[in-house]
């Protein structure tokens, strides 16, 4: 494909993907601005790489595995390691970020990662048990069970905040 | 929750919105180019959690502008991004290698592109007090696969045996044959090749650090550029060892607890030998001389699996006992779990139902298990991820259990030394109480 050809595709698959590279971004990072720094990281990538992903049934996974390593790496990296620490991300994050608090959203952000990223697929990506186990290279067993134990962890954590 | 949530109204309501492409990229002739982003709001949370010095260069470093040449890849002509200390730069599209499940229940990541990344990494773990700690997994190639949309090889492997310096028997116990994990093509690296021994060796193993951080799976990247300089380091870590005189070295992860030289010299932290027995006997040797205890793990299949229950206990005198859910009246919903350190530590929670306990052939107390497949929220298992029947012998303590309540955190037995739970758990997710026999205490109430 020439140039402006590609970058027709470019945009139409950034318009179209945007929210949700942005929501799987943010259910890691927790804050609105890393998560549109890791969006803009993540479309590069697919820009480098549009050239190999055929199809569009590829893209969508394709970019929801690349926003959740670019998540972790940057994590990871040195500089956020030694900056926050991210145990207390939690408390530094989305909770000064958004005035009022919601109680389902802030209890989703409060689970661990393993369970938060699972039930955020779930419910709000809508992907199936099948595809989640794709994308986070595990069994699909083992995703319906961090399912049920991020649902189990949400009742609890609503309970206390309702007490 | 279900699919029609609040989560999903919350979270657009609460996380804001994605940037849209005017404010992240433009085109400038045929490049695309990334917009710096200046990030007030969360450079202000991070200056005050960090030393004003390392926020200078890091609000420096990471504010590099980003931009790929429009000609991508194949002109080689992508400029360097700077985060932190992480370099990305080069030509060579950047590998990933992930390894999931492996780890069972805690999930961790470490990582790192360079030797700055793997010194974060390690320091981490000495935060955590994990410092040399680390594993070696035996196993072998079961399956694999091409991930073309990936551009990654899935392998299957099945667990042999593991060493471990901390008893982590959580981590390396699996009830699955086998496990999976993916590398990215790396067309300069040897692939794994079915029904092939290998050992991965590697260090980082803390609960502590990673039950609720941030990662799920290892994951090691390497560059196809550097890979040749990171084999010919003596101070790397992350090692796949073929049984044969072939090695490869895949990443800088391990330094301290592992040394590898080119020519295989010893070296007084050194592991690799050309045969496995060899490379116990140091380990062992190194550990014993350091003062640490070590865990030996051995692989355990499964208890003994049959579709099929008198294939199971074909001589025994079949006591039928009656379906949980008759004793518990209606409990469509109501889920019996079980929960095994050891056997169930990948899944620990199983719904299952006891449908036959008593003698097996050989005379020894056994309850028969049979999967079932619904969760307590009645989502289904998939019926090929668990064998249907599960055979659970030795379970030493049946008879006291039977005909006295139990909740939640009482083991119904053991297996091969470890405890068994059995726990109920009722629509809303609360714990029922169960009794196995009536009040009389016997063993046939359940029949």
């Amino acid at each position: 494909m020439d140039n402006s050809e590609k970058q027709l595709i470019f945009r139409k698959h950034f318009e179209e993907n945007s929210k949700m590279v942005y929501s799987v971004a943010f259910t890691m990072m927790k804050n609105s601005a890393d998560a549109n720094d890791i969006m803009q990281e993540v479309f590069l990538k697919y820009y480098q790489n549009m050239d190999k992903l055929t199809g569009d049934s590829h893209i969508r996974p394709w970019l929801i595995t690349v926003t959740m390593n670019s998540c972790r790496n940057y994590l990871r990296s040195g500089w956020f390691s030694r900056t926050v620490r991210s145990d207390e991300l939690a408390e530094t994050g989305y909770e000064q970020d958004f005035g009022e608090k919601s109680q389902l959203f802030y209890a989703v952000m409060k689970l661990p990662e393993k369970e938060r990223v699972p039930i955020h697929l779930f419910y709000y990506e809508d992907c199936s048990t099948a595809e989640i186990a794709r994308l986070l290279k595990m069994k699909e067993s083992t995703v319906r069970v961090r399912l049920m134990r991020g649902r189990d962890r949400l009742r609890k954590i609503l309970k206390e905040e309702t007490v | 929750m279900n699919k029609n949530n609040d989560y999903k109204e919350q979270f657009d309501r609460y996380a804001g919105r994605p940037s849209d492409f005017d404010s992240l990229f433009y085109f400038d002739n045929n490049e695309l180019v990334a917009k710096r982003r200046i990030r007030v709001k969360s450079m202000k949370r991070r200056i005050a959690a960090m030393c004003s010095a390392a926020a200078v260069i890091g609000i420096a470093a990471f504010a590099g502008l980003a931009y790929v040449n429009s000609q991508g890849i194949a002109s080689g002509n992508i400029t360097s991004r700077t985060t932190g200390d992480i370099t990305e730069s080069g030509t060579g599209a950047l590998q990933s290698f992930t390894l999931s499940s492996l780890c069972g229940r805690f999930d961790y990541t470490v990582s790192g592109t360079d030797n700055t990344a793997l010194n974060e990494v390690n320091s981490e773990y000495a935060e955590a007090g994990s410092e040399g700690q680390f594993s070696v997994i035996r196993f072998n190639v079961s399956e694999k696969s091409y991930n073309s949309s990936m551009n990654a090889v899935d392998y299957s492997i099945r667990l042999i045996e593991a060493y471990s310096v901390e008893n982590n028997s959580e981590v390396l116990s699996t009830t699955d044959d086998t496990v999976s994990f993916s590398v990215a093509v790396d067309y300069n690296a040897e692939e794994l090749q079915i029904g092939e021994e290998y050992i991965m060796t590697f260090n980082g193993f803390s609960s502590e650090l990673l039950t609720d951080n941030v990662s799920s799976g290892f994951e090691l990247r390497l560059n196809a550029d550097n890979t040749k300089e990171f084999a010919r380091k003596t101070d790397n870590g992350w090692l796949i060892y073929r049984n044969s005189h072939n090695s490869k070295l895949f990443d800088a992860l391990c330094a301290d607890t592992l040394r590898v030289n080119d020519d295989y010299n010893h070296s007084d932290n050194y592991f690799l030998e050309a045969s496995y027995e060899k490379m116990v006997e140091k380990l062992k040797a190194f550990l014993e001389t350091e003062g640490t205890a070590y865990y030996h793990y051995e692989y355990v299949e499964s208890p003994q699996l049959s579709e099929n229950l008198s294939d199971i206990l074909p001589d025994a005198e079949f006591e039928k006992v009656r379906y949980l859910e008759n004793q518990l009246g209606e409990t469509d919903r109501t889920t019996v779990i079980l929960d095994n350190e050891q056997y169930f530590s990948v899944n620990p929670h199983i719904s299952a139902e006891v449908i036959y306990s008593g003698l097996s052939r050989n005379g020894e107390l056994c309850t028969a298990l049979k999967i079932n497949y619904n969760m307590a929220d009645g989502e289904e298992f998939l019926q090929d991820s668990y064998p249907s029947v599960i055979l659970m012998s030795g379970l030493s303590s049946l008879n006291t259990v039977t005909g006295t309540i139990i909740s939640g955190n009482d083991p119904i037995g053991d297996c091969s030394d470890m405890p068994v739970y059995m726990r109920i758990i009722d629509n809303n997710g609360e714990p029922v109480e169960i009794i196995l026999g009536d009040d009389t205490g016997e063993t046939d109430s359940l029949q």
